[in-house]
């Protein structure tokens, strides 16, 4: 051991690999699928936000007479309903209302689920066991039944969609989140934040909790997906604000002419369906791209 | 201030089992830390010494005894009391990759320290303090951007030990930090820690099985058996008269360098005890006995 000290030199000069920046961004371009969903999304916030801004005609006028197919000589290029109103025209302004719906229920069922999944996770025990509780109480809650009783009392305004839709869909959330912190609180690094003198509240929201993001990330792109369909489903039973026809509702409008009008009812469930579909391309591509460890591959 | 930098007085730390009997990892460890002193804790796997350093370091709650630092009862602080005594006292671990934060760069994880004890504000001047530290133990300044799985393992562990000295301890608590090395990195950490020594006038618990880091580093050396200190003293009083048996069979069971030397004893064979206990009963306490200059060994 003696001759330890000869062999060494202090400092650490070996090569390291570049410093890359903006890497993350880059592994998500990588992913042809995501970049596809990132523009189909795109294109489909356009449709929805921009365009309207330029096309102030009234959604809900008569422009030709009822069932008139796309692409008849002299009619609305998408067709009309059975009420003789232009089905591209109600679709573009509906694609806000599902989106807004979809996007503030996958915000609220995110918060609930994370936070409820932290704390559970990080304290285990009494708390854990309690939250939990709570957890499958809410789990085993028929979901789409739970919404329109929901709905059916107080109302069908966005809030109480947004709400209905949070309330049946955290559980899986918090079980995922909660599951990750028991993982990742039994770490060194999480050992190590301790031995600094961290809070417990730093350790979660600081050294925790993003190291779970690969999985929420990926999740809330999912979740909003979900609501989306959620948001669908109901509006299809009825429950949605018939002064702002989003695509579900309008899908459960045309149903009954969708043996001889069945334009009006596929446009809008196929706007659905390639929403739900640029989302979960977006989130595979985020979950390449937020993962450090993946970089450089 | 006090005569000893750390002192532990009877720690004891057992954890219950479901079935009522219960594993005794640490029983009635009284040890010293002196300032600017390495004191290497030896023994083999399982035998406590990591839960000690827990222990030390407040990350696990003792089942009985005292940790003084400085004099001053840590034992029952809660988090916000004990972070003024974190300041004083920073833990190195075993596996330098674990022990960063995946998602954060190596400047962040040095940096954090700092703000937390609110010793510096983002900026600037956080940034000139974490490059300074990380010159100190031999990293580039722009080694702060990268991640640490951009780095080797000697230089993850460098990173650990400059993260370990933001805050300038007196008493950095070693847990196995260079057993997950290769050798040659092991003893450009080892050289590293001893200058740090030297330079900041540290003092080292220094957890380790490997009897050649010991022989370098350590001034005073106390070997655990089963979760008690069974002999401990002066690097050479341990190393030249091992007097308990089972100090005498770790030393025989390291390798010597020389092929030409044949071993005098037979090696250790069979495996430690366990140090579970059914319920009621308890280890038997050692009684250690003074037999040369602060050289303690429990009777046999």
């Amino acid at each position: 051991m003696t001759t330890l000290r000869d062999t060494t030199t202090l400092a650490d000069t070996r090569e390291r690999p570049p410093i890359e920046r903006y890497q993350g961004l880059r592994m998500f371009m990588a992913n042809k699928a995501a970049v596809l969903g990132a523009i189909l999304l795109g294109v489909i916030l356009i449709i929805s936000y921009i365009l309207p801004l330029f096309i102030t005609t009234d959604k809900l006028a008569y422009v030709a007479s009822r069932h008139t197919p796309p692409l008849t000589e002299g009619g609305p290029i998408l067709g009309t309903d059975y009420l003789g109103r232009d089905v591209a025209l109600i679709v573009m302004h509906g694609g806000s209302t599902t989106l807004e719906v979809a996007g503030f229920a996958a915000l609220l069922i995110i918060f609930v689920g994370a936070t409820i999944g932290a704390f559970a996770g990080y304290y285990g025990g009494m708390v854990d066991r309690v939250l939990m509780k709570v957890t499958e109480f809410f789990q085993v809650l028929p979901g789409l039944l739970f919404a329109l009783v929901v709905v059916a009392l107080f109302g069908a305004s966005t809030a109480t969609i947004v709400i209905a839709i949070g309330i049946v869909s955290w559980p899986p959330i918090a079980r995922q989140t909660r599951s990750e912190f028991m993982k990742q609180k039994g770490l060194e690094y999480v050992k190590a934040a301790k031995a600094i003198g961290a809070s417990n509240a730093r350790i979660i929201l600081r050294t925790i909790l993003p190291n779970t993001f690969p999985i929420l990330i990926v999740q809330s792109t999912l979740t909003m997906g979900a609501a989306i369909l959620f948001e669908a489903g109901l509006a299809f039973l009825g429950l949605g604000d018939p002064n702002n026809l989003s695509w579900g509702y309008y899908v459960g409008l045309n149903r009954q002419y969708f043996l001889t009008n069945w334009w009006a009812v596929s446009i809008p469930g196929f706007m659905v369906f390639l929403t739900v579909l640029s989302l979960s391309l977006i989130g595979d591509g985020l979950q390449d791209a937020i993962n450090p460890k993946l970089r450089g591959r | 201030m006090s005569k000893y930098l750390l002192e532990t007085e009877g720690l004891t730390k057992t954890f219950p089992l479901a079935d009522g009997s219960s594993v005794h990892a640490v029983e009635n460890v009284s040890i010293q830390v002196n300032h600017s002193e390495t004191l290497a804790i030896v023994g083999e796997s399982g035998c406590g010494k990591s839960t000690l350093a827990n222990l030390v370091c407040r990350l696990l709650d003792p089942t009985s005894g005292r940790v003084k630092l400085n004099g001053e009862d840590i034992t029952s602080l809660n988090t916000t009391a004990m972070r003024p005594y974190r300041r004083e006292m920073q833990m190195i671990f075993q596996d330098p990759y674990a022990s960063l934060d995946p998602r954060r760069t190596v400047g962040d994880s040095v940096s954090e320290p700092l703000l937390i004890h609110g010793q510096a504000k983002r900026g600037a001047e956080l940034q000139d303090r974490v490059a300074s530290l990380f010159s100190k133990v031999g990293l580039q300044e722009d080694d702060m951007e990268r991640f640490p799985h951009q780095f080797s393992g000697g230089q993850r562990q460098r990173v650990c030990i400059a993260r370990a000295l933001t805050l300038a301890p007196k008493l950095v608590i070693a847990d196995e930090s260079v057993s997950a090395l290769d050798v040659s990195v092991q003893a450009q950490v080892i050289n590293l820690m001893m200058d740090l020594q030297d330079e900041m006038k540290l003092s080292y618990l220094f957890i380790t099985h490997d009897l050649a880091v010991v022989e370098r580093m350590a001034h005073r050396v106390a070997v655990m058996y089963l979760g008690q200190v069974v002999e401990i003293g002066p690097r050479a009083a341990v190393f030249e008269n091992p007097t308990h048996s089972y100090t005498r069979k770790l030393l025989d069971a390291a390798p010597i360098a020389d092929p030409r030397q044949r071993r005098e004893r037979p090696l250790l064979t069979g495996e430690i005890p366990s140090p579970r206990w059914p319920k009621g009963e308890a280890p038997q306490l050692v009684n250690l006995v003074e037999v040369g200059d602060g050289h303690l060994v429990a009777k046999e």
